[in-house]
């Protein structure tokens, strides 16, 4: 492709994206025009063979309008829909009158536990502030700074709405709340005019501020290290929290390891296959986004083995304009129905594209990622799916292990011969063997034992979902331990521990 | 038949009607456009069309022009411009590249509407709006390139070009 053509997708591609943020008005089905027009269908013949023939029509005569020369058009210089993401409440018909549009703008929330989640909100600044990076900066701060109460997601705080707000100071690139920003390169520092202090009490609380803080700044593209300070120091302290660096998402979002930049590259089978697509964020584990392939490739059913030639990577973002990180997945000689792009918006997953790659054989699909948290591929069968999961729980993943849910199954009054805690995620290990101990609130092992996924040595992941047995009439905390023992020496690789309470 | 319609509707509608304001600029006459063109959808019954989502994009395409031009003719509706606004990174940059959207000639907003969101080949399109395939490319690479000139060249060289 030549840089022309690439740079008229890049185009294309995020007019594409503007267009599927429109808020529309969606008529349920019920009272569409099809749904509550009497029955055509007895006319059969005669409608059909007419309306037929109509199509073909319409379709010349819309050609042919479309081949006139255009007529000189009065210029209409802005859309008058608002773009707006599916949770807000502005109407998709603003009128076009010359008052400043509410202009929603995304931002973070903290999560307890858990990485930041975004949202939209309105930030009520001036086009002034807005038309510079440093103004949307400061502006995305005092929308937070303002943002008491509303449609926070559920779940998620606003530690930024208890820092206390000095008076507006002038300046062209200060906000409404003493902050002062400055642009260099993938830099933004950002100083804070705090008077009566950050007001935030606790490492939890520090920490959810900072978190919020950095993911907020690096929201604006091209930004991806954030600098806070206070007025007249070169660090700021926040609470019992020094911050003197330069921070990303990536510093801040709690995962202990990041998502792999390797490319996986998998080997396989190519027969022809049609492609489709689901995703969901947040619903089988909190943090974990998980978008779903499957393949169609005329496999009789009943067959269990996955062997599908594709390959994933997770590569800086550079062309959109939402997102850091983009996972992108190619499977040669196979192809989706669908082209659109999706904005999606709802953190860690910003938008899906869907498309052709260079050889036009091969489908790529492309996900807008906040950050670039650990991923993971498995594949399951009946039909063939390839399964991208996307973060998870922090505290529950390490390099190899990831749990999704562990859970003491419900006994009444308590359990009888054993108690079983159910326990469900993935794992890349060595001969597909999870180790598996629990230990008492005093650090003594009550039970142990292991476990096999469903695929090992790898580099794809293998699924498990299993019941690990903590001796009869046990009650307390425990915490459950989750491990890859060394073949060399047997030590402990990627442990996870998960704090639990035996009823 | 009707859950067939349902799966059918709730499928392509949302997509059509933002096709057709991206297209139009008018919501309402997208929504109604994009109605009718389910009720012609409809009629025609679905075993007679093939690659329903083009079709129904090519006639309620012409459905909103239609609307358009004779809303021109009773009234000066597009004269009352809505504000130019500086908008906001992300949000901004889909305020810019739809306002400049607006601004090309009809034709060339439902190519690139066509090709872009839509994901039509240069085939489909030059069979569905009846023009030459040859010039797809060049009608397209048109538009875009107006696209960048209007505005958004400085916007997006900062975050999306680079």
């Amino acid at each position: 492709m030549t840089d022309e053509r690439r740079d008229d997708e890049i185009i294309g591609r995020a007019l594409s994206r503007a267009i599927e943020t429109i808020d529309v008005n969606q008529t349920p089905f019920e009272r569409s025009r099809i749904a509550t027009a009497p029955a055509r269908r007895s006319f059969f013949g005669i409608w059909q063979i007419a309306t037929a023939a109509a199509a073909i029509v319409l379709a010349l005569a819309i050609g042919s309008w479309l081949m006139r020369p255009t007529e000189g058009q009065p210029g209409v210089a802005a859309s008058p829909t608002v773009p707006a993401s599916p949770i807000t409440t502005v109407a998709p018909t603003a009128s076009p009158v010359r008052a400043a549009p509410s202009v929603l703008t995304w931002v973070y929330f903290a999560r307890d536990g858990l990485p930041p989640i975004g949202s939209y909100v309105d930030a009520h600044s001036s086009s002034a502030a807005l038309s510079s990076a440093e103004g949307r900066i400061g502006a995305r701060i005092s929308a937070l700074a303002g943002f008491a109460s509303g449609s926070i997601p559920a779940g998620a705080i606003n530690p930024m709405s208890l820092v206390a707000k000095p008076a507006p100071t002038a300046g062209s690139s200060q906000g409404s709340m003493g902050v002062s920003v400055s642009v260099q390169g993938d830099l933004a520092k950002v100083e804070f005019d705090l008077s009566p202090g950050w007001a935030v009490r606790g490492a939890a609380q520090s920490q959810a501020l900072v978190q919020q803080l950095v993911y907020t700044i690096t929201e604006e593209p091209g930004i991806n290290r954030a600098l806070i300070t206070e007025k007249g120091k070169p660090n700021a302290v926040i609470d019992q929290l020094v911050i003197d660096k330069a921070l990303t998402r990536d510093d801040v979002s709690g995962y202990g390891v990041r998502g792999s930049v390797d490319p996986l590259q998998i080997g396989g089978d190519t027969p022809p296959a049609r492609l489709s697509t689901t995703y969901s964020v947040d619903s089988l584990a909190p943090g974990l986004a998980r978008f779903v392939i499957t393949i169609d490739d005329g496999t009789p059913s009943g067959s269990s083995n996955v062997n599908r030639e594709f390959t994933a990577a997770l590569l800086p973002e550079k062309q959109a304009t939402s997102g850091k990180f983009e996972l992108e997945i190619t499977l040669p000689n196979a192809s989706d129905a669908t082209t659109a792009v999706t904005q999606v918006d709802r953190s860690p997953l910003r938008w899906i594209a869907v498309g052709k790659s260079n050889s036009s054989s091969a489908q790529t699909y492309r996900l807008g990622l906040d950050d670039a948290r650990p991923w993971r591929v498995f594949t399951l069968s009946n039909p063939t799916r390839i399964v991208l999961d996307i973060g998870g729980t922090p505290q529950y993943l390490s390099d190899r292990i990831a749990i999704y849910k562990a859970q003491p199954v419900a006994a009444t009054p308590v359990c009888s011969t054993t108690c079983d805690i159910q326990l469900s995620g993935a794992a890349r290990v060595f001969e597909a063997n999870v180790v598996w101990r629990v230990k008492d609130s005093a650090g003594k092992v009550i039970a142990n034992g292991h476990f096999l996924t469903s695929l090992g040595s790898s580099p794809i992941w293998g699924t498990f979902d299993t019941d690990v047995q903590v001796p009869a009439r046990f009650t307390g905390n425990v915490t459950l331990e989750v491990y890859e023992a060394s073949a060399k020496d047997g030590s402990e690789q990627g442990l996870v521990a998960v704090p639990l309470v035996i009823r | 038949m009707t859950e067939r319609w349902r799966e059918v509707y709730e499928r392509e509608y949302p997509r059509l009607v933002r096709a057709l304001l991206a297209i139009g600029r008018d919501p309402a006459a997208a929504e109604d456009a994009a109605q009718e063109a389910f009720v012609k959808a409809h009629r025609t019954g679905l075993e007679n069309i093939e690659k329903l989502p083009g079709w129904l994009l090519v006639v309620g395409t012409r459905e909103v022009f239609r609307k358009a031009k004779r809303a021109r003719r009773e009234d000066e509706v597009w004269a009352s411009l809505p504000p130019r606004d500086d908008g906001f990174d992300t949000t901004a940059d889909r305020i810019d590249l739809l306002a400049a959207l607006g601004e090309l000639p009809d034709r060339q907003r439902a190519i690139v509407v066509a090709r872009y969101y839509y994901g039509l080949s240069y085939d489909e399109i030059a069979d569905h709006f009846d023009i030459k395939s040859g010039t797809v490319g060049a009608t397209l690479h048109q538009a875009i390139e107006r696209l960048r000139q209007i505005q958004l060249a400085g916007r997006l060289a900062r975050g999306a070009i680079r």
